[in-house]
Formats: structure tokens, C-alpha cells, sequence
């Protein structure tokens, strides 16, 4: 963006090499072909089969088309992809990823060993530097600031350094803020993912998309949560229980241990409740790459051997690691259509653009990952959308339009809420809120779902949304204040939460992620369709509808219909 | 073999290199002056002058001087660098280091010489 | 004159003790260096004594343990707590590393937790990284070349070319080498550290750079490169494993190579 002339600045509250993109280990999917025959189409088509038909057709055959230029531009830009002999991006097989429309098993996805989303973000971020993009670093962003018109004409942050307050206007506000995998107990997220964005979404009246939908990533590092890539049986690695019986060659007789993540959490699930699990409260399960040894390990995995040994103390090349479906992605986000401009459902319009904001990432809800994303389709959608929206704005925006006037109001309404925050001083920490809000997310939104578990959780998460009333932050200061700074990701958080265990209690089917024991078809005639959610000040939450779309962006493929999922 | 090019005089590869070479040479150079004084140890005045005198000892020992300043004046140079921040104080220093091994090896030089030379 | 002592308002205090473990049998003490720009006060260190069964295993799980339970004025970085972001670098146990990736348990003594040394506090247990950030983008952290890319494919790449930024590229720029590196204590704002060197090495090998020389150019001098004295604290500390010294003396080669060829 900044490359196309346009006055950038990005606002971020870590160094921009340290946001969550830095720990995506396996990589990034694109029909490049280079291990063999690929279309993009088989790649939509999994996608598709992924979302378990929720995801927009045109926006998926957008970026999986996009996909090859844009993996082709990050290596241009100089991204240390592994290689293959002949000196091409190296691509290894993932989950879900087939050819021939669910035929053979692709190898699609190209990876820098298993440290892509590091080799991408440090590379993304050292292309900036080269074209002096301005990066704003340790600001914590509050709110957008709308306009009584519904407008967004910039947001207000916080200089965690000195302390000081800044409204920067804007033309447009891109939020790529992350997912909120903090809301739970346990999850491969960062400390950071605290749905920064949502939250500010949410504040400023807008609605959320599918936000039930999160993804369980089926090999969490037991006990600790880190993220043991899907890579990792991508390379030949492979899950067993108790009776040390590859179980995944019941639940996927084809894709077997390579099938979706939600297919491979919800068997990992029933192993375990069925009492095969491992160790000796038989509570996890064990994960294979001990017979791949130390070469394949060394070359392709050498982070994974590293985590694993750091956080389970197991040397990968003798022993497995212990494992457990642990909470890694969030489907649902900010809606936005294809140019990454956030939509809202507006006089019967459900793709009515919101004027100055736009999303792209984990943040967003395109929505082409639906009710479950593929691995290594979320580097992808990032990428994709990110360079879609530099583009739009390209076109959409004249460098140097001066800024429209804004009234006092607009900002006043931010400044009282952090103001109000940065003195409470109530009976609770913060931390003690958020332990409360975790666990109940942990217990109610889990794996499997029934409607009197979620609604116990929704009684649980109403009276933790009272408690926040009765906040207490300790420190005053507005240098590096990071008591205050988790309170407000706890408010953020908070507002996620809500919306997802009540889109999900909404939601009378199982489709992808949201698997429910009291409704476990899919429900097409009924259900096919996002749910949009606004969230009030008392935490009560509306639900709206906007259609899927079924149909394609050109001609150069066919809609994908609805049919049963089998890996 | 071009040691250096016409412009590197103040590089930092110049100054390194050359104290990684001098270092080299005061090897076997060192060695040879340790194990020489020592097996001059139980000598008369006489012997050390007459051996002193051979060419190929002087030759050395002007050598051995010459490395052993040009290394102490490289080494000194990188540590006031290191230590020493206020920039006119810090070329003053060096300009110091520079007459004090300029002092050095013409002292010895001569000496040599003289020994060698006008001594009998 | 490089500042030998601590300037006055920087001595340490004896701070506050906080016992929190009861008769637990697994107690640690943490010692935690607290500063705060606000008060303008000496900085202190607190000690906390908490029960390691209340809290997971790495020392960044004890320090969000003391935050969350004890004192939520505690400020320190931290992000992904699995070793990738680089955001919780500080001096454990008198080494600088990563609070996520250390265990406790490796720590026989009471565990003592400072910023990482020789840099401008900023509160607490958070430095000032700017300069170590300007450096880093002052080499040029990005991809040189005049050739144009073969359109609508990559560039190839061996496998053997590629495995020479094996080592090099992993770097997450925590800044556990530069700052522990006396060298770079003395002259943080002449000599680039090692951090900014390992990377600018890792665009020195990488076969598809073409900005070789001037790359180099730009490290002449006795103080950008040269002030490296290889006393190896960087690849002793580095908690990625990386060892940026033995880069910097290949760059050292490639200078004297380019000089004498």
C-alpha cells in the first residue's frame, strides 16, 4: 500500500515480526504444481468440501486462483521456502488437500521447513522497511471512531511508550487484529489474540459473521497448548490411542490422518471419551513421527522436534508426543466482501458497504474458510486479501484527499470508556475475569456441543459480563500500563465470547466445527446461511441472517453443490 | 597478490587483518625470542654482543620489534576505540599510541643496530 | 569513557517481599527487577514467593502467574509463549533468554529476573528496542536484485543454496545476542550488534541476493562490523540456538576476501 504511494501508517500493539502469524508453522497452499499435478480448482474444491459448503464459492475461487501469483510474488520478495531438487518451492501434503476433486492426496502446500508463517511475516515485514512503510509500534489501538452517519473515520490509540493519546484520521481503517482463541482456556493462540478488532466492531454498532464456527486444532501440545504443525502428518506422521491402533483409518478410511482438522478433533474427541485415550488419566492422545526419522525430521520439522522437546520433554525421534484437539482458529469475524471492504446487513442488503473500515485476516469473515478452514489455507487467505485490499485502496483512494471534519462526540465516546476503565476500581482483577470467561468457554463452546450445555455457559458468561462492571485495575499509569492494556483485550474478548457461544447455542445443526450432539446433521434447507450477530451494552445479542453465495466469481469453474461429507 | 586497495587504508578489514598477520608472524617470532634469551640465560656480555651481532639474529630481533609494536599499536587502537566515546579525546589517544610505538621501535631499532654494528 | 558503574538513580533498592506459597513443599523465590517511570524512585527488586504447584512450568508462567495473582502492576513482553515471537526475551538466572522457553526447574537457585542488560528501561522488565530495531533495518533486510524474477514463476534456488540460510533466517530478533554482548554494551550506537549482523549475513549467502559488494561496502569501517571481539556470549545466549558469531566471521572472510583477491 504504502508502495503505491498512499500515506500508511500500521498501528500495532507488538512489534510487527512478533503478531501470531510468526508461530504458523506448515504453510501455505497454492496449485503451483510443483509436486505434481494441480489445478486450482481441486483446490477450491477442497476448500469448499472444507467449509462444509458455507464458504462463499466466489470468494474461495477468488483466492484460490490468487493463490499462485501470490505465492510466486512472497518468494520474489524473498521468503526461504524449502526447495525440491529441481530447485522449486518445496510442497507437502495437509488436510484435506486432494486432487481430482477428492481423488488422490495433493501436495500443495508450500512450506519453509515448519517455520512459514515466520519466513512470510519477517519477509513482509522487511519489504515494508524497503519501502519505508510507517510503523507505529507498541500502540494499543481503543476504538474506531464513527460518525453519527455510520462512517469510519479513523481510530484512536494509545502510545504505550510515553503514554500519550493519538486519533489518527484515515480514509480507510484496516483491522487485521486476529482471532480471539483467548477467549478459551486452552489454545495454540498467542497472549495477544485477544479479538482487538471484533471488539471494536462490535462496539461501533456493526455485526459479526459465524462466529460459532472455531476451529480445534487436533494436535496441541498437551498440558502446555502449543502447536505441533499439521505438517507433521503431512510428512507421514500419524495419531494412535491406548491399544496403540491408528484410529483415523476408521473415522477416514481415505484421507486417513490427513483428513480436516474438525473430522480429526471430533474422532480424537470420541477416542478419548470412549476411554482409549492415553497416559494416565487417559485423557490425550499420542502422535507419531518416530518412524520418519531423523534426516525427514531435521530438514522438515526441526521447530516441531524443538517445541516438543521444550514443552513435553520428548525426543520426537524416539518417543510420540502427546497430544489434544486444543482451540486454534476462528472461522467467523468481520464480514467483508472480496476487496476486504467490511459489509453489514443494511435494509435488506446483505452486502451493504461500511464506508472507512476494512478487514482482512483471521480478523475478517470473507468468508471462505466457512465452518472450517483447511490448513495452511489461513497464511493464503491472509496474503490474498491482504494485497486485494492494497489494491482497492489504491484505486479508492486519491493520495493526499484532505479529511472531512469530525464533531468532539466521536472521540469523546472513546476517551470516557478508557478513562472510565483506566480508574475502575471494583472488587475483581482482571485476570480473575478472564480465568472465569476461559473456563466457561473451555467447558460450554467446546469440540461437541448440546443446547443445555450452551446455555448453561450463556447463564455462566452473562453473569461474567456483569462482573466486568466490578473491575478493578491496579495501575494508574498510562506508561506501558499492560494491567490496563489486558482489561481492555478482556473487554474485547468478552464481547467475542459472548456472540460465539450464542451463535453457536443458535445454531440448530452440525456443520464443519460446530458439531452438535442434539442436531448432528447438516441442516442445508435451514442453515445454509451465515449468521450475523450485534452485540448491546447489556449483552444481548441480535441475530441476523445473509445468504451463501453459491456462485462463482467468472466462468472459468462450476459452483460446487452441497453434498455429504466424507474424507 | 594485491594486499589492499588504494583506498582501504582506514577500513576496518585493513586494521583486522593486519592484526590477524602480525599476530601470525609473532608466533614462530615470539617463540624464537623466548627460547634465544633463554639459552642466552648463562652467557657472558661477550657472547650475547658476538650473538647479537650474527646476521640473521639481528635481522630477526629488528623482526620481532617491529611486529610486536606495529601488533601493540592495532591492539591499543581497538581497545581506546572500545572504551574511549569522546571523539577529539579518542584521536588524541591514538595520535598518543602512534608516537609511543613510533618511540618504541625506533629505540629498539637503533639499539639493535648499534649493538650489532658498533659493538665489539 | 564507556560508563563502568550504574549512574545513581539507577542503583538497585531492596524492594518488597511478597509470600504467597503458605507451607506449600514446592516453593521458588523469584527476584524481579521493578521499575517505574512514574514515580521517579530508585529501581527495586521485588521478591515473590509463590507455590510452583499453582503454575505451569516455564518462568513466564510464573511471572503471569505473579502478575495475575499477586501484582497486576508487573509489566513485562510477551506473546506466542512457545519461542517464535521473541517477545519475552529478558536475563533469567544471569543469561539472557526467552522467559517462555525456560524452564524453572532448570533454575537451582532463587530464579532472578532482570530486563535485558545495558539498555534503557522503559518499565519493569521492558527495554527500549528502537535503536535495536533501526539497526536491524539500516543493513537492509531485504531481498537485492537487479535481474528481474522469471515471470509468473519463482526464482530456483538449490537445495544446497537454500541450506545455507539454514541458521540464519530462524533469527526472531529478540535481541538475547546483541545484548549480551560487551562489545555492544560499549558501543550500541556504532557497532550493529549481533542480531543485525546474523541477518545481514543471511542475505550475504542467500544464492538469489545480487547486492553482495555493497552490502559489505556498508559494514567498512572499524565499527559497524569490526567491533565484533568474538567473546561468543551471542551464540552462548542465543535461545534459538543460532550462532551469529561464527556469521560475523564469515563476514569478516568475505571482506578480507574481497580485499586481497
Amino acid at each position: 500500500m504504502a508502495a503505491q504511494g498512499l500515506s500508511t501508517a500500521c498501528i500495532t500493539k507488538v512489534f510487527p515480526t512478533r503478531s501470531h502469524t510468526v508461530a504458523a508453522q506448515g504453510g501455505m497452499s497454492a496449485a503451483l504444481g510443483n509436486m505434481g499435478e494441480d489445478d486450482w480448482r481441486w483446490h477450491m474444491y477442497d476448500t469448499i468440501k472444507g467449509s462444509d459448503w458455507l464458504g462463499d464459492q466466489d470468494a474461495i475461487e477468488y483466492m484460490c486462483k490468487e493463490a499462485i501469483p501470490a505465492v510466486i510474488e512472497l518468494e520474489h520478495y524473498g521468503v526461504p521456502f524449502s526447495r525440491t531438487d529441481a530447485g522449486e518451492i518445496y510442497q507437502r501434503p495437509f488436510g484435506g488437500m486432494t486432487t481430482n476433486y477428492g481423488e488422490g492426496t495433493a501436495q500443495r502446500t508450500c512450506a519453509a521447513a515448519d517455520r512459514t508463517g515466520h519466513a512470510i511475516l519477517h519477509t513482509l515485514y522487511q519489504q515494508s522497511l524497503k519501502h519505508d512503510a510507517k510503523f507505529l509500534i507498541e500502540y494499543f489501538a481503543i476504538d474506531l471512531v464513527m460518525d453519527k452517519e455510520g462512517v469510519c473515520k479513523g481510530v484512536i490509540a494509545w502510545n504505550l511508550e510515553d503514554g500519550s493519546m493519538h486519533l489518527f484520521r484515515a480514509h480507510s481503517v484496516i483491522l487485521a487484529t486476529g482471532g480471539y482463541g483467548r477467549s478459551y482456556f486452552s489454545c495454540t493462540s498467542a497472549h495477544t489474540c485477544t479479538g482487538d478488532g471484533n471488539g471494536m466492531i462490535l462496539r461501533a454498532g456493526l455485526p459479526l459473521q459465524d462466529m460459532e464456527f472455531t476451529q480445534f486444532h487436533p494436535t496441541g501440545i498437551y498440558g502446555a497448548g502449543c502447536l505441533i504443525t499439521e505438517g507433521v502428518r503431512g510428512e507421514g506422521g500419524y495419531l494412535t490411542n491406548s491399544n496403540n491402533e491408528r484410529f483415523m483409518e476408521r473415522y477416514a478410511p481415505n484421507a486417513k490422518d490427513l483428513a480436516s482438522r474438525d473430522v480429526v478433533s471430533r474422532s480424537m474427541t470420541m477416542e478419548i471419551t470412549e476411554g482409549r485415550g492415553v497416559g494416565s488419566e487417559r485423557d490425550h492422545i499420542f502422535l507419531h513421527l518416530e518412524h520418519l526419522g531423523p534426516d525427514v525430521i531435521n530438514e522438515r520439522l526441526p521447530g516441531i522436534a524443538e517445541s516438543a522437546e521444550i514443552f513435553a520433554g520428548v525426543d520426537v525421534t524416539k518417543e510420540p508426543i502427546p497430544v489434544l484437539p486444543t482451540v486454534h482458529y476462528n472461522m467467523g469475524g468481520i464480514p467483508t466482501n472480496l476487496n476486504g471492504e467490511v459489509v453489514t446487513l443494511k435494509d435488506g442488503n446483505p452486502d451493504a458497504v461500511v464506508p472507512g473500515i476494512m478487514s482482512i485476516g483471521e480478523a475478517a469473515c470473507v468468508s471462505v474458510h466457512g465452518a472450517n478452514r483447511l490448513g495452511s489455507n489461513s497464511l493464503l487467505d491472509l496474503v490474498v486479501f491482504g494485497r486485494a485490499a492494497a489494491i482497492h485502496c489504491g484505486k479508492e483512494i486519491t493520495p493526499g484527499k484532505p479529511h472531512s471534519s469530525l464533531d468532539n462526540d466521536a472521540t469523546d465516546r472513546v476517551l470516557s470508556r478508557f478513562d472510565a476503565l483506566r480508574y475502575a476500581d471494583g472488587s475483581e482483577s482482571s485476570a480473575a475475569i478472564r480465568l472465569e470467561m476461559q473456563k466457561t468457554m473451555q467447558k460450554h463452546a467446546a469440540v461437541f456441543r448440546t443446547g443445555e450445555l450452551m446455555s448453561e455457559g450463556i447463564d455462566k458468561l452473562e453473569d461474567i459480563w456483569e462482573s466486568f462492571k466490578h473491575v478493578k485495575v491496579s495501575d494508574r499509569s498510562m506508561i506501558w500500563n499492560t494491567d490496563l492494556v489486558e482489561t481492555l483485550e478482556l473487554e474485547n474478548l468478552l464481547g467475542s465470547a459472548m456472540v460465539s457461544i450464542k451463535a453457536a447455542a443458535n445454531r440448530e445443526e452440525s456443520r464443519g466445527a460446530h458439531a452438535r450432539e442434539d442436531f448432528p446433521e447438516r441442516d442445508d434447507d435451514k442453515w445454509m446461511k451465515h449468521t450475523l450477530t450485534w452485540l448491546d451494552k447489556a449483552g444481548k445479542v441480535n441475530f441476523d441472517y445473509r445468504p451463501v453465495h453459491m456462485y462463482t466469481m467468472t466462468d472459468d469453474c462450476e459452483v460446487v453443490p452441497p453434498k455429504k461429507r466424507v474424507y | 597478490m594485491k594486499i589492499f586497495g588504494p583506498n582501504s587504508k582506514l577500513s576496518g578489514t585493513h586494521h583486522w587483518w593486519w592484526q590477524r598477520l602480525s599476530a601470525i608472524c609473532l608466533v614462530p617470532l615470539s617463540l624464537w625470542f623466548v627460547f634465544s634469551i633463554l639459552s642466552q640465560l648463562n652467557s657472558n656480555y661477550a657472547d650475547v654482543i658476538q650473538w647479537i651481532s650474527s646476521a640473521p639474529v639481528t635481522l630477526l630481533l629488528i623482526l620481532f620489534f617491529c611486529a610486536v609494536f606495529y601488533h601493540a599499536k592495532l591492539g591499543l587502537e581497538v581497545i581506546a576505540e572500545d572504551y574511549v566515546h569522546n571523539p577529539p579525546v579518542l584521536t588524541l589517544i591514538k595520535i598518543l599510541i602512534k608516537s609511543i610505538v613510533i618511540l618504541g621501535v625506533l629505540v629498539s631499532v637503533t639499539a639493535i643496530i648499534k649493538i650489532s654494528f658498533f659493538t665489539s | 569513557m564507556a560508563q563502568f558503574r550504574l549512574p545513581k538513580n539507577s542503583k538497585i533498592a531492596k524492594g518488597k517481599v511478597f509470600d504467597y506459597a503458605g507451607n506449600s513443599k514446592n516453593k521458588k523465590t523469584f527476584k524481579v527487577y521493578r521499575w517505574d517511570p512514574d514515580s521517579g524512585a530508585n529501581p527495586r527488586t521485588d521478591s515473590y514467593v509463590i507455590d510452583l504447584e499453582k503454575c505451569g512450568p516455564m518462568v513466564l508462567d510464573a511471572i503471569i502467574y505473579i502478575k495475575n495473582e499477586i501484582d497486576p502492576s508487573l509489566t513485562f513482553r510477551r506473546s506466542c509463549r512457545e519461542g517464535i515471537c521473541g517477545s519475552c526475551a529478558m536475563n533469567i538466572d544471569g543469561t539472557n533468554t526467552l522467559a517462555c522457553t525456560k524452564s524453572i526447574k532448570s533454575i537451582k537457585r532463587d530464579v532472578k529476573i532482570y530486563p535485558l542488560p545495558h539498555m534503557q528501561v522503559r518499565k519493569d522488565l521492558v527495554p527500549d528496542l528502537n535503536n535495536f530495531y533501526e539497526q536491524y533495518s539500516s543493513v537492509q533486510p531485504w531481498l537485492q536484485s537487479n535481474t528481474p524474477p522469471p515471470k509468473n514463476k519463482e526464482r530456483l534456488q538449490s537445495k544446497e543454496d537454500r541450506e545455507k540460510i539454514d541458521g540464519l533466517y530462524e533469527c526472531i530478533l529478540c535481541a538475547c545476542c546483541s545484548t549480551s554482548c560487551p562489545s555492544y554494551w560499549w558501543n550500541s550506537d556504532k557497532y550493529l550488534g549481533p542480531a543485525t549482523l546474523l541477518q545481514s549475513y543471511r542475505w550475504l549467502v542467500d544464492s538469489r541476493d545480487e547486492a553482495t559488494n555493497e552490502r559489505l561496502d556498508a559494514l567498512e569501517g572499524p565499527f559497524k562490523l569490526f567491533r565484533c571481539h568474538t567473546i561468543m556470549n551471542c551464540a552462548k545466549t542465543c535461545p534459538k540456538g543460532l550462532n551469529p558469531a561464527k556469521a560475523i566471521a564469515e563476514i569478516k572472510k568475505m571482506m578480507v576476501a574481497r580485499e586481497t583477491a
